[in-house]
């Protein structure tokens, strides 16, 4: 556990290029594709262009995005609007919980830190929690904020370009690109390999549809709980045998 | 709809998403990532993202509501195939899932 002697390779210049270098490729362009399936959905729900790239930077993740653009087209309360939209983006607290000690050497101010948790979303989250430990700690903020710069702006370019083309795109583009999504993400996480996170990976999956078929409103966020702590307990008595009890 | 009304709606839906971020971030500000208790919150959140991404693809509901569930797993096995094939190159993969559900998409709208 003493990670705390890894030396920055060369300062937070080299540590942003690394991020924007990382981003470059498919986490901005899966990104870019799936912003244009909700860019054409908004403009279809009745939203402008203007209100449309708002809503991608200012929910910054997908699924409450796209309850957003629903529940406006069927002329849904605000209320109502603003608890779909919470329920749908509610595992971002896991995640920040998840990032966050990760930061634990990061001297922010407050002000910096709760301007970094609206950049928390799954695209770069992953690549944070996979790199994080093995980068040194003043090289994090940096990376972090250049991989998601260059995440946010293919998804805004992506959202303009699906909001000019929306009802243009034939139905089996519009559908392959809303499956690219899901493909990704399961691609990316197929790559976390400690056991920790391989048991949630597996008992998460396994569980999700099956709790959802119970309850459409609590089956993810119980999954979250169960898997979990079924990961995190299988995990810990591993640990414990494998250092005759010693952690 | 006015514009007025559409700037209410997202400013309402930044704020409902940005409660659990500013949550999480003030909760954990103080842990070390080592605890026990961060490596529990790690578990949880894989398995919240495994859950919703396992629910998207097999559960017929949403934007991929029309796709059979056959094309969606006959393309994540290619990709998950070229993944391991090509040691792990997660670009690889995702583009092998998407050409071939994009292919298959084209071929039953023939």
């Amino acid at each position: 556990m003493k990670r705390d002697d890894l030396k920055s390779a060369n300062g937070p210049a080299a540590a942003r290029r690394r991020g924007m270098r990382d981003a470059f490729g498919a986490p901005a362009l899966v990104l870019f594709a799936s912003m244009m399936g909700f860019g054409s959905l908004a403009r279809e729900s009745g939203l402008d262009l203007w209100t449309t790239i708002a809503t991608t930077i200012g929910i910054w993740g997908l699924p409450g995005q796209m309850v957003m653009a629903e529940m406006t087209a069927v002329g849904a309360p605000l209320f109502a609007i603003a608890a779909g939209v919470a329920a749908a983006n509610a595992r971002f607290l896991p995640m920040t919980l998840a990032l966050t000690p990760l930061l634990s050497e990061w001297r922010g101010s407050w002000l910096k830190r709760l301007a970094f948790a609206q950049f928390v979303t799954l695209t770069p989250w992953v690549a944070a929690l996979q790199r994080f430990p093995g980068m040194a700690h003043e090289d994090r903020v940096p990376y972090y904020a250049a991989f998601s710069a260059v995440c946010m702006m293919g998804a805004v370019i992506g959202t303009a370009v699906g909001f000019e083309l929306a009802g243009q795109l034939p139905r089996p583009w519009t559908l392959s690109l809303v499956f690219l999504s899901p493909a990704f993400f399961s691609m990316v996480l197929a790559d976390v390999r400690h056991r920790a996170g391989v048991l949630a990976l597996v008992s998460g999956a396994c569980m999700g549809p099956l709790l959802h078929g119970i309850s459409p409103d609590w089956g993810i966020p119980l999954t979250g709980l169960l898997a979990g702590s079924f990961a995190f307990g299988v995990d810990f008595l591993l640990r414990r045998r494998s250092t005759g009890g010693a952690t | 709809m006015n514009t007025g009304n559409l700037w209410m709606i997202v400013g309402v839906s930044f704020l409902a998403t940005y409660v659990w971020r500013a949550l999480g971030m003030v909760i954990a500000s103080r842990l070390h990532p080592d605890s026990p208790l961060s490596r529990w919150f790690a578990c949880v959140a894989y398995a919240v993202l495994a859950g919703l991404i396992a629910r998207m693809i097999i559960i017929p509901e949403g934007a991929l509501a029309d796709a059979p569930l056959m094309d969606k797993l006959i393309a994540l096995s290619c990709g998950f195939a070229i993944f391991f094939l090509s040691r792990r190159r997660t670009t690889w993969a995702t583009a092998t899932a998407f050409a071939v559900f994009a292919g298959i998409a084209l071929w039953r709208a023939t």
